[in-house]
């Protein structure tokens, strides 16, 4: 970013700062007990080098407005902690009182491009808010949903419950939600069965007393539904295509004739019917539930999950949230606090900028998703509107040409 | 009230055991009384077989109800950490064996003073996941782990036995926070004599764990996570399970010999020297499989990686940092050797 392009994002941020303080929805975005929270700023005249200033308090959301407006931030942060001090300028003298409890989830990047990853961000999140109300009983009301502004989403649980959980114990959740450290042993038994059922022999599936045995055992008779009932060519391609993630090293890829014997097995009414209750008596059936297990915890567990996990020993930038409302200074998009995820498009809804055009230089060829639009931006000068404008200087492959 | 009498006074810490006591009228002063030598030696004896590793035997409930207090006071006075912990333990172990043999009608009249809310459902018991988290972080068998258990709407379903170990943790940590209470001074002297022969017990205990200061081995060097674990034993915490593992498997890599590494662990509150050498020679070797020091992102998911510091930067093993700082330290000897420029 130019002295240029600076000028440019910092006035325009300013102008959405000295509006913003005016908006409920904006101060609907403040944390709770404001006081309390120490806060971070990445000033815009620094970049692009990157420093955080921290250790900061506020008694009122107009105290920080002074402060916003007079060094414009292109990133604000809250911690996630409450603090008797939140101001001290050490961990240890902050004062520890609590703190909310965050989910922090990426997109990967891979692709498709951003408007992708942020879709395989949100399925994350509605994945993590189903376990976060069917397994941990929150309701809608007590988790804050907000897009990062980046490249995924935040969920904020302030109920009074989490307040004093402490590092160890916050992992623990996120070992549940990623599925980390899970053992099917442990949640699903096995043990080998023996002539009783008419045939050979095979195992017999229990569920243990787990919410994670109940999940993995539910998702292996809905995907053996649901081969069965295929046709035999997709069928078999499915049971090939079972990733076999963790244990590669150890299971070879099924052979089509083995896919096949697979398939045969389950077609037969007995002993899918056997198979639902747990009763595994043909060894094929057999490799091939072992294979459903294993990526059933694949397509389960929440991915991209970070274990922005708050630790009250270690101090560590990701103790700081982005703000609900403010700009993300890396692509002038806003993080805009979310009701409903389903109809929520972050590259519409998230853009607050105008569109009256204005000129960039570029320093390559691409295409930007925005507004429902392809934008083509070509090498060099180009005129756009100034949404595009700022999310690309932001972005750092474009320079402001005024 | 006297029929019950035989059942509360095992459990200190329930509503009508406090009430018992208020209504029997006898007071702190009293106890120290020549008449009430008896309560005064169940309480000292309470904290010397907590210190020996043997179970309290209960035979006389009317007197027994009330050593439970003198033994916080004569713990108070005595102000040891390693003691309390130690009490803590043995004193929660023993409850849980008495509650194993009681009803549910009676386990939940338990549970309320305890500050676990629990709901029996079937023959299982639910508590709030926060509670479960709380007190079950910490127990070592990974079937404790929350992802091994069965989570519905904010709940944990546990069995009896299950429930009844988180209680007794619960327990374990209350005395453990309620302890040292402020008794004055006064009180203290006068149980003096039996203050002063659980401090030669406890003396003569800790003369035993001959404090072993790691001579060759550069301790200097150890990386954050194991100065923390190293610490924590020393201060008579328990640590996780894979706490141990990751200590032991790093100590043994460092060059630490099997007894030399028991001895470390020989001031935890819960020792069993049995059981702690065979752990440490199955983690160094004795099954056939040396472990390795586990990485620092298992540390990390374990809630062992503490006190990530700068020199953490570019490790991915505990035993690379502790290479790093060792090899940092050899390069200034070397610089300072050779004379260079200050
Ligand atoms: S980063 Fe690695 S070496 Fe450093 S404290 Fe964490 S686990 Fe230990």
């Amino acid at each position: 970013m130019n002295e240029r392009s600076k000028r440019f994002v910092g006035k325009i941020f300013w102008n959405y700062y000295s509006n913003a303080f005016r908006e409920e929805e904006f101060l609907a975005g403040m944390p709770p007990k404001l006081e309390a929270r120490e806060w971070g700023f990445i000033p815009i005249y620094l970049l692009p080098k990157i420093v955080m200033r921290r250790h900061i308090s506020f008694q009122s959301p107009s105290e920080m407005k002074k402060f916003v407006l007079k060094n414009i931030p292109a990133h604000i942060y809250h911690s996630s902690a409450y603090y008797k001090y939140p101001g001290a300028d050490k961990m240890e003298k902050k004062g520890w009182e609590g703190a909310d409890l965050i989910f922090d989830i990426d997109g990967e990047i891979g692709r498709g491009g951003y408007s992708q990853m942020l879709l395989k961000a949100k399925e994350e999140a509605v994945k993590l808010k189903d376990f976060l109300m069917d397994d941990f009983g929150f309701v809608e009301r007590e988790m804050l949903t907000v897009f990062s502004g980046g490249r995924g989403y935040h969920v904020h649980v302030r109920d009074g419950a989490i307040l004093k959980l402490r590092g160890a114990e916050r992992r623990e959740i996120l070992d549940y939600l990623t599925a980390n450290s899970l053992d099917v042993k442990n949640v699903l038994r096995t043990t080998a069965v023996r002539g009783d059922y008419g045939a050979k022999s095979g195992y017999f599936y229990e569920e243990t007393n787990s919410g994670w045995g109940r999940r993995v055992w539910g998702y292996v008779i809905s995907f053996l539904k649901y081969i069965k009932d295929l046709d035999e060519e997709d069928a078999i391609e499915k049971i090939r295509g079972l990733r076999v993630g963790r244990k590669e090293k150890l299971v070879k890829n099924v052979s089509k004739e083995d896919a096949f014997k697979m398939l045969t097995s389950i077609k037969n009414e007995k002993i899918f019917d056997m198979a639902r209750n747990g009763k595994i008596i043909s060894k094929e059936l057999g490799n091939l539930v072992e294979r459903v297990v294993e990526s059933s915890v694949e397509d389960l567990s929440i991915k991209g999950l970070s274990p922005s996990v708050d630790e009250p020993v270690t101090s560590d930038i990701k103790r700081l949230i982005r703000l609900p409302g403010s700009i993300h200074g890396g692509s002038g998009l806003i993080a805009r606090m979310v009701d409903d995820l389903d109809d929520f498009d972050p590259l519409v809804d998230a853009v607050i900028f105008s569109e009256e055009e204005k000129k960039i230089i570029s320093d390559r060829n691409m295409e930007v998703e925005m507004m429902d639009n392809t934008y083509k931006i070509k090498k060099g000068e180009n005129k756009v509107p100034e949404f595009v404008v700022v999310f690309l200087i932001c972005r750092g492959v474009a320079e402001y040409g005024c | 009230m006297r029929v019950e009498l035989k059942k509360i006074y095992k459990y200190p810490f329930l509503e009508e055991t406090k009430d018992y006591i208020r209504d029997s009228d006898i007071s702190l002063e009293d106890i120290t009384e020549i008449g009430f030598s008896e309560i005064l030696e169940r309480g000292k004896r309470r904290i010397l077989d907590a210190l020996d590793g043997k179970e309290h035997v209960y035979d006389k409930p009317e007197r027994e109800i009330f050593s439970y207090s003198t033994a916080n006071i004569m713990l108070s006075c005595i102000k040891d950490d390693y003691l309390i912990k130690r009490y803590a333990l043995f004193e929660s172990k023993r409850v849980y064996k008495s509650m194993v043999k009681e009803d549910d009608k009676f386990i939940e009249r338990v549970d309320q003073s305890l500050g676990v809310r629990s709901e029996r459902d079937n023959k299982e018991y639910k508590i709030h996941f926060t509670d479960y988290l709380r007190y079950g972080t910490g127990m070592r068998d990974p079937r404790w782990k929350l992802i091994n258990k069965r989570v519905c709407k904010g709940y944990v379903y546990l069995s009896k036995e299950n429930f009844l170990r988180i209680l007794q943790e619960a327990y374990r940590r209350k005395i453990n926070d309620d302890l040292p209470l402020n008794v004055p001074d006064e009180i203290c002297k006068r149980m003096r004599g039996n203050i002063n022969e659980i401090k030669k017990k406890l003396n003569e205990k800790k003369a035993s764990f001959m404090r072993y200061e790691f001579s060759e081995i550069n301790k200097d060097h150890f990386p954050p996570c194991m100065k923390f674990l190293v610490s924590e034993i020393k201060r008579g915490s328990n640590i996780s399970h894979s706490g141990r593992f990751a200590l032991t498997s790093f100590l043994s890599s460092v060059g630490m010999s099997r007894d030399e590494i028991i001895k470390i662990y020989r001031s935890s509150p819960d020792f069993d020297e049995e059981k702690t050498r065979y752990q440490v020679e199955h983690i160094t070797g004795s099954s056939g499989t040396v472990y390795r020091c586990p990485s620092c992102a298992t540390m990390k998911t374990y809630g062992n990686c503490i006190g990530e510091d700068e020199d953490c930067r570019w490790v991915s093993n505990p035993m690379g940092r502790y290479y790093k700082g060792l090899k940092k330290q050899l390069s200034t000897n070397l610089h300072q050797g050779a004379g260079y420029p200050r």
